[in-house]
């Protein structure tokens, strides 16, 4: 049972978090989803505690499967977190009345990304107890 | 009337004197004398007067005549009751010749100073050789002179006006031809001779049908009528009179024309003022067109009115609009514009041209639109126009016809009326197409502008996530070399996987602050009072909180500063000036930041001033300019956008912006935003 849904299309990205993740002691589990596609599918049966969404993405970006998700009568109250490299007002403004938990840029300074993805998957233990010993 | 001498024996023969007149009288009635009752009431006025005039006695109808009672009139002279001196001396002078004067004219005073005019019948009596009495019988005669002195009047009057005046009996015999009507000839020419054989000319006309009415009903007939063989007008009075008729005519051509003038003029002004008024409204030119054309032909009663426009070769007219010609030749006929045609000649001419009669015009030949139509007269005038003549307004009729200054008057005005409105319509034209070019060009630099901005919002996008992400590559894997190989790494390799991860931040703040500026260019901009000091205090804690080092600053900001502005924007422009502050005073043990404002009415302006490195004034004008940097990134950290992003924000606002500085003394920026 994975705690974190991560859509991320980029494997370098992928590989940062995971290392930034690797450094965080009981850390929740999480997998990643390669596009939007994907992380749709994957939820049609998984049942995470968080969706973290990468904006841009092939196929389906995050704020389309976003959109679906809130539209979807199953998902529409899933908690979900941004984490993306854009900072376009528009875009921020979008995921806020999409009723996002957070908008966390990534951060170019390794250092500066570890802290970041430390909030962002800080989120799997607010919103949820089962991931309480994450924190 | 009888012989009154004849009877003066039984009139009072007792009188002896004057004085006894009245007595004598009474007497006489007393006597009851038939004769003298039969005078007293005679129709004539009668009297008696002694040798010297001295009225001894008078009947009724002569006190009566004069207005006067017995006892005024008897015992005075006569002579007193003549109104011209010397007539009753003059009298008297012949009776005592024994002459006896037969209806003697005489003017006599009544007593009402009126005059009556008399006739006299006077003798006298004589005894033995004298005088012993006159007598006189009068006859009122004033009416008869009155009518004679009018008669005379009327005939001396018919005899020399300028009015003709016939005498006709009833069988249309003249008896009697005025000298105006007989035109120097004798009267014998004209009395006796029928009139119908003498005036031939007005059988079958109104004349004769009024001339006869009148003689039928006895009715008396005034009319006027245009009286051919004279080409004029005539009013006529026709009188019907005991044995035939008067006839009296006079010549009221003059006025008659002057009125057709007056009425002309009316005319025409009243057409001129339709057309005027519908030259401004926003009927087409060929509506307008159309209208002058009815209007010319109704005004000056022509048959024909066209109205040519000249083709752009200037070989052509184009009959454009008009009156009387044709089915379908208005909008198709064409007439050659040299100068052989009306409308070429007055082209050429650059003038009106005025036609009565072409066949006998030697100017220039007719046409093939007016022969067709039978025109013989016109009037032709031209149309002005832009650089050259529109083209022509012409009036014609197929009967000879003269046109008055008036007439032509009117047509040069319509065709100036038109030119005007054309040349209005024309200019209209132009601007509304200059106009919708003009908005065209808008449209596609908005369309451009937009295409383009969306490319540029695409651009920045892409720049945003695409380089950013190989950026966050190189700085997180350099870091990850560093912190997590670090056992693996000679010093020279940690230190070179440091730089490379200094570099791919600094170039992420880079690419930050350059979409940042991009992005100021473009957002939409609110305008709300915003409180500069409270922006300042609070980006000037932000640094003191956010500096790595502990610096000694000593800050001061204005209190109350207000702009009309972006919140947003405006903190952009305090973090960029105040940032700089806080960076070129690094080097200085202590520190001094001042923000204080300009006095001015039409706008806020600030001024961030320090006491840092400064710079050189000499390259003031590249300070505002985007990687325009006065220092290199030794001596101070920097990207060479944060000016130019100042300057951008403050000009979105219509302000300005400028800096005055001295190297190593501090500089000082200043902000200028409208109220």
């Amino acid at each position: 049972m994975v705690d974190i849904l991560w859509a991320e299309d980029n494997p370098l990205d992928r590989q940062l978090i995971e290392e930034a993740l690797a450094d965080l002691p009981g850390a929740p589990s999480v997998s990643f989803a390669e596009d939007g596609e994907e992380l749709l599918r994957r939820l049609r049966t998984e049942r995470p505690v968080l969706v973290v969404l990468d904006i841009k993405m092939p196929r389906v970006t995050g704020i389309e499967a976003l959109d679906r998700m809130r539209r979807d009568a199953k998902l529409h109250a899933m908690p979900v977190v941004i984490f993306s490299s854009s900072n376009q007002p528009s875009e921020m403004d979008t995921c806020r009345r999409l009723g996002v938990r957070d908008y966390v840029q990534k951060p170019i300074e390794f250092g500066a990304l570890q802290a970041a993805v430390r909030r962002v998957v800080g989120w799997a233990s607010a919103v949820s107890p089962r991931a309480g010993d994450a924190g | 009337m009888t012989e009154p001498a004849a009877a003066s024996p039984l009139i009072l023969p007792s009188i002896a004197s004057v004085g006894m007149a009245h007595a004598g009288l009474l007497a006489a009635r007393q006597d009851g004398m038939p004769l003298r009752d039969l005078l007293e009431n005679a129709a004539p006025g009668i009297h008696q007067a002694d040798a010297q005039g001295r009225i001894l006695w008078a009947n009724r109808a002569e006190l009566e005549m004069l207005g006067y009672a017995a006892q005024e009139y008897v015992g005075r002279n006569f002579a007193e009751f003549h109104a011209d001196p010397g007539a009753a001396a003059d009298i008297l002078e012949r009776l005592a010749r024994g002459e006896t004067l037969r209806d003697h004219p005489a003017r006599l005073l009544r007593k009402d100073g009126t005059v009556r005019h008399v006739r006299i019948h006077c003798n006298a009596r004589f005894e033995d050789g004298r005088l012993v009495h006159t007598r006189s019988f009068t006859r009122d005669a004033t009416e008869r002179v009155q009518i004679d002195a009018a008669r005379d009047m009327a005939s001396r009057l018919v005899e020399t006006m300028r009015d003709g005046f016939l005498q006709l009996d009833s069988s249309w015999r003249i008896t009697y031809a005025n000298p105006s009507v007989r035109g120097g000839r004798s009267p014998a020419d004209f009395e006796g001779h029928l009139l119908w054989d003498l005036f031939p000319d007005v059988a079958g006309t109104e004349f004769e049908a009024r001339y006869r009415h009148a003689m039928e009903s006895r009715e008396r007939v005034t009319f006027e009528s245009y009286y051919a063989p004279m080409k004029t007008w005539m009013e006529n009075t026709v009188l019907p009179v005991e044995g035939g008729l008067w006839l009296h005519y006079r010549d009221v051509g003059e006025r008659r024309r002057t009125e057709e003038l007056l009425e002309a003029r009316n005319r025409q002004q009243k057409a001129l003022t339709r057309l005027g008024h519908e030259a401004l409204s926003d009927k087409s030119v060929a509506q307008l067109l159309e209208l002058a054309a009815r209007q010319v032909s109704a005004t000056l009663g022509v048959e024909f009115c066209k109205i040519l426009e000249l083709d752009a070769g200037g070989t052509w007219f184009d009959l454009r609009a008009g009156v009387g010609w044709k089915e379908g030749l208005v909008g198709t006929a064409r007439v050659p514009a040299d100068g052989h045609s009306q409308a070429g000649y007055a082209l050429q001419a650059a003038q009106a041209v005025v036609v009565s009669d072409l066949e006998h015009d030697g100017r220039f030949s007719n046409p093939l639109l007016l022969q067709e139509h039978g025109v013989v007269s016109g009037m032709t005038a031209i149309i002005g126009g832009h650089g050259r003549p529109f083209g022509v307004v012409g009036a014609h009729s197929a009967q000879p016809r003269e046109f008055t200054p008036d007439d032509v008057e009117f047509l040069q005005a319509v065709a100036h009326t038109l030119a005007a409105a054309i040349e209005r319509r024309r200019i209209e034209a132009e601007l509304r197409k200059h106009r919708d070019h003009l908005e065209e060009l808008v449209a596609e630099r908005t369309r451009r502008l937009a295409e383009s901005n969306s490319e540029l919002e695409a651009f920045n996008y892409s720049v945003s996530h695409d380089l950013r992400t190989p950026l966050r590559a190189i700085a997180g894997l350099s870091g990850l070399l560093v912190q997590r190989h670090v056992r693996d790494l000679s010093p020279a390799a940690q230190r070179l996987a440091a730089q490379v991860q200094e570099e791919a931040v600094r170039m992420g703040t880079l690419i930050e602050e350059l979409l940042n500026l991009a992005r100021y260019h473009r957002m939409e901009l609110s305008r709300e009072p915003v409180d500069l000091s409270k922006l300042s205090r609070e980006v000037l804690s932000g640094l003191a909180a956010g500096s790595a080092t502990p610096r000694s600053v000593e800050w001061t900001v204005q209190p109350g500063l207000l702009a009309l502005g972006d919140p947003h924007l405006l903190r952009a422009v305090l973090e960029n000036l105040l940032g700089n502050s806080w960076k070129f005073t690094q080097r200085k043990p202590h520190a001094r930041i001042e923000v204080f404002g300009l006095p001015g009415r039409d706008s806020t302006t600030l001024c961030v001033r320090d006491d840092g490195a400064g710079f050189d004034m000499a390259y003031a004008q590249k300070l505002f300019q985007p990687f325009q940097r006065l220092h290199s990134p030794t001596e101070f950290e920097g990207t060479g956008i944060g000016l130019a992003t100042v300057a951008r924000i403050v000009q979105r606002h219509g302000g300005k912006v400028w800096g005055e500085a001295r190297v190593n003394e501090g500089a000082s920026f200043y902000v200028s935003i409208p109220a």
